[in-house]
């Protein structure tokens, strides 16, 4: 086995207590909160408190919580994320038709940052010093402090009211996708822009890219072999750490755009205190964030041969 | 040459552009939650709000010129099975297209028949008796019978799940097939009302072999008799129902005795009310549910939509009194709060005029309503104050009032979203020298809040159909979420429960008046809560949308008769 696999086998077998933890501390997380799925169907159902007690005790929300984790966990074992307790839909086949559409968006957010956010960052840090640069900070400015939620509304605004070239609801076709899309991406993309200039304004100054100008090499080849390979190596962590940003953005970037997704699964699901959707919904994402974080390590290698794991 | 003048769409995007800038650069000291929005027409003042009716289905329509309605609402149910349905309005609404209930009741709370063709009851309301309609058929093709609806009920009274029909589980004694088209109900107990409870979209007739044979997957696939049948769901996106063509056993109510014209309804879904708003003005979606107040004189101005304002009948909206916990357990102190709520400035800078000032625990709608109240308490801090001081509550160092070393606090509990009026009302309370605070609380945090009987001001309102629905709201024993156990004890509190239940079962309607205006009067000579204003429920449609039926609340459409013209 080479030392890479090696590495990557001692990487998945490391996921399995940190999602354990993951779970044990979600699960006590949402059991401490005040309040049960019955409280909450409770809000218009006008039941009795002997009805209330008689579905806490069909739920086995009476049970001490450590009988509840252990009966959770024995089923998790066995790939049985349980039931959501309003429907009773199981909780696998709700996350697996949302799972989709949230991924779906969140990398098209992605793109949608790095293609805006790298390009301007590199013709700022070029052009340190000039309008361009000034103009770069002052985008990243405005990216980071407005709210997705209200990029998304005015976007609406103009795009599909005014305008008419955009679907607002239309969730399974790819024009559906640019509003949501570009309102989770452009905050992202501001970061992307500020990391990439001060990476590349260092390395531009860096002792081999300077020789490397010496010695006669183009500009543009000293730009994209030289300066941006070495650049992309935090440009890439960050963009792994932003995944879990962006995920948590979708929750509100879906309720705007009626989007289906996990966020408005999970937001409602808390809202319900319905703990077995909760429950999974936080597993699956935290899944997809160490799986991301593990492929970004991947990529290391691909980018700089240099780095080895052992 | 002559220079061209910029195009509306012009100035339009114009407009959007400056808005996005001057916004950016205001949002970050925005406090939402003090600030009262301004006019949305250049100072005007909106227009006071009215009780208009929806489209009523007048006549048969003959054809509609589209034939799929997209609804935009904003919650997604959890489930559309009428016994494990949650209780999110949302999921009724869908229900009412899927599911028949035996009675019908519109808009001026007509009762009509439903899959029930005729019905009696005995002298004490406890025995009633329903001809069932002939011909019905579920959506799996099998026939519906009187035995459907015995086993429905039973199926009810024996699940430990209850929902809508869950409120009757404790007054259903037993039900049995007279013939094949008879059935008879024992109550536990009368129950006058019983008719405007069937009517409710919550209590559509299930199919209580299906549940029992498929379980909770019923509510994902659900089967009913209506004249809509379930064809799929996008969970996070869609619902879609497309029409029954066998559906010839229609209520009266609707007024045909054919299929629906529309052969597809789509139910979307999202809580941002700007997003639905949107959505109807970029012509996506026909017909969007509750109309941020805001925007109402601005949507109804617009000559393609209908805005439709329903007065929804019920507790209106108001707070809650604690009366066993001090200071509120004093009646001065009630009473001062009472006379320092400024409730029509609360509904001119939070509701833009567009909802009624409220004086009791019951809607001005219902027959029984006492409107004697009206004229018991007026706006007038000087009143408050001077009630105040009798009570012996004294200004402090810091403008709130003390007594024996104890500040005058009051904690008021706020269901986010629903309870904007809180923010002005703390205000008016500080300015006759309360010490109020205000406790933010959401969805079951509010249920847990209000029933932990841990806060003095809880805000709150109902809507229903029959005055008798008061129980649920001030008895003691109640439905959990109001038991008025926790706010009113002793000796008040029995009597007031006595009150509750002997006006319930009064069968005759004029004695029933009186003991229902004796409740409301009792209610508010014990300062028992603040009433603010009668809720106004707004919802815009497509103005080509027609013959869609509004239920006895308010807040159910049918669109069984519905076509676009």
């Amino acid at each position: 086995m080479s030392s890479m696999s090696a590495y990557l086998l001692q990487r998945l077998l490391l996921t399995i207590p940190i999602l354990l933890g993951i779970v044990i501390l979600t699960f006590f997380m949402v059991h401490l909160t005040p309040g049960d799925a019955v409280s909450a169907m409770q809000g218009q159902m006008k039941m009795s408190a002997q009805q209330m007690e008689q579905l806490r005790e069909a739920l086995g929300l009476n049970d001490p919580l450590h009988i509840q984790l252990g009966r959770y966990l024995t089923k998790l074992i066995q790939g049985d994320l349980g039931r959501s307790l309003f429907g009773g839909q199981p909780v696998a086949l709700l996350i697996a038709s949302n799972i989709g559409a949230t991924v779906q968006l969140t990398v098209a957010a992605m793109v949608v940052a790095i293609v805006i956010g790298v390009p301007l960052g590199i013709l700022a840090a070029i052009k340190r010093g000039t309008l361009w640069d000034a103009a770069s900070v002052i985008i990243a400015m405005i990216g980071v402090s407005i709210p997705s939620f209200w990029l998304g509304l005015m976007m609406i605004q103009l795009f599909a009211v005014t305008l008419g070239w955009l679907p607002i609801t239309e969730n399974r076709s790819a024009r559906g996708l640019i509003m949501p899309a570009a309102a989770l991406g452009l905050a992202e993309a501001a970061i992307i822009v500020r990391l990439t200039r001060a990476t590349m304004v260092e390395i531009l100054n860096a002792d081999y890219v300077r020789t490397a100008r010496a010695k006669g090499l183009l500009d543009h080849i000293v730009l994209w072999r030289h300066a941006l390979r070495n650049g992309l190596l935090p440009l890439i962590t960050m963009i792994g750490m932003q995944f879990g940003t962006l995920l948590g953005g979708a929750v509100v970037i879906e309720n705007v755009f009626a989007r289906q997704g996990l966020g408005t699964l999970v937001t409602q699901a808390v809202i319900n205190r319905d703990f077995p959707v909760v429950q999974g919904c936080v597993l699956v994402a935290a899944t997809m964030y160490v799986l991301v974080n593990l492929l970004v390590d991947i990529m290391y290698v691909v980018i700089d041969p240099r780095i080895r794991y052992s | 040459m002559t220079p061209r003048a910029p195009s509306p769409r012009f100035w339009s995007i114009l407009t959007v552009l400056i808005m996005t800038c001057s916004l950016a650069l205001s949002a970050c000291g925005a406090s939402p939650q003090q600030s009262a929005p301004a006019p949305t027409q250049g100072g005007n003042v909106a227009p006071p709000p009215t009780s208009v009716p929806a489209t009523a289905a007048d006549a048969a329509p003959q054809a509609t010129k589209r034939a799929r309605l997209i609804f935009f609402g904003n919650l997604e149910p959890a489930s559309i099975d009428v016994i494990t349905m949650s209780g999110n309005v949302n999921e009724r609404q869908v229900a009412a297209q899927i599911f028949e209930t035996l009675v019908y009741m519109d808009q001026s709370q007509q009762i009509y028949p439903g899959l029930a063709r005729a019905w009696k009851r005995s002298e004490d309301a406890t025995v009633w008796t329903f001809t069932i309609a002939p011909g019905v058929m579920w959506h799996d093709g099998t026939p519906f019978t009187a035995q459907s609806v015995v086993d429905y009920f039973e199926y009810v009274r024996d699940n430990p799940v209850g929902s809508g029909p869950g409120t009757l589980k404790a007054v259903i004694n037993s039900a049995r097939v007279i013939d094949e088209t008879t059935v008879e109900l024992t109550l536990t107990a009368p129950r006058p009302d019983l008719l405007i409870e069937l009517a409710d979209p919550g209590m559509g007739i299930g199919n209580a072999s299906y549940l029992k044979r498929v379980g909770a997957d019923a509510g994902f696939n659900p089967i009913g008799t209506g004249p809509f049948k379930f064809k799929e769901w996008v969970r996070g996106s869609q619902i879609v129902l497309v029409r029954n063509p066998d559906w010839t056993w229609g209520s009266p109510m609707f007024r045909m005795t054919s299929p629906p014209l529309l052969e597809e309804i789509v139910f979307r879904f999202t809580s941002e009310a700007q997003t639905r708003l949107a959505a109807l003005e970029a012509g996506e979606v026909d017909f969007v549910d509750l109309l941020p107040f805001q925007d109402v004189v601005r949507v109804r101005a617009d000559p393609r939509f209908t805005v439709t304002g329903v007065l929804l009948p019920g507790m209106p909206q108001m707070n809650y009194m604690h009366t066993g916990l001090p200071p509120t357990n004093e009646l001065n102190v009630r009473k001062a709060i009472i006379y320092a709520t400024d409730k029509e400035g609360i509904i001119e800078s939070v509701y833009f005029n567009m909802v009624e000032p409220a004086y009791g625990p019951l809607s001005r709608v219902f027959p029984e309503y006492e409107p004697a109240l009206e004229q018991m308490y007026e706006y007038n801090p000087e009143k408050a104050m001077q009630l105040l001081e009798e009570a012996g509550w004294r200004p402090g160092p810091d403008g709130v009032r003390v007594k024996d070393g104890r500040r005058l606090e009051v904690v008021i509990v706020e269901n986010k979203g629903w309870n904007d009026w809180v923010y002005v009302l703390q205000a008016n309370l500080q300015a006759v020298g309360f010490d109020a605070k205000v406790l933010t609380t959401q969805g079951p945090s509010n249920t847990e809040a209000i029933a932990s009987g841990k806060y003095h001001v809880p805000a709150m309102g109902d809507v229903f159909a029959s005055a008798s629905q008061m129980t649920r709201d001030w008895h003691s024993e109640g439905y959990g979420t109001f038991p008025s156990g926790h706010f009113l004890k002793g000796e008040e509190g029995a009597r007031l429960d006595a009150m509750l239940k002997d006006a319930e079962s009064e069968i005759d309607p004029e004695q029933r008046k009186q003991k229902y205006r004796d409740i409301q009067r009792f209610i508010m000579e014990n300062a028992l809560m603040v009433p603010i204003f009668e809720l106004y429920f707004y919802v815009a449609h497509a103005n080509d949308l027609k013959g869609f039926i509004v239920d006895g609340t308010g807040f159910y459409k049918y669109f069984a008769s519905a076509y676009f013209e």
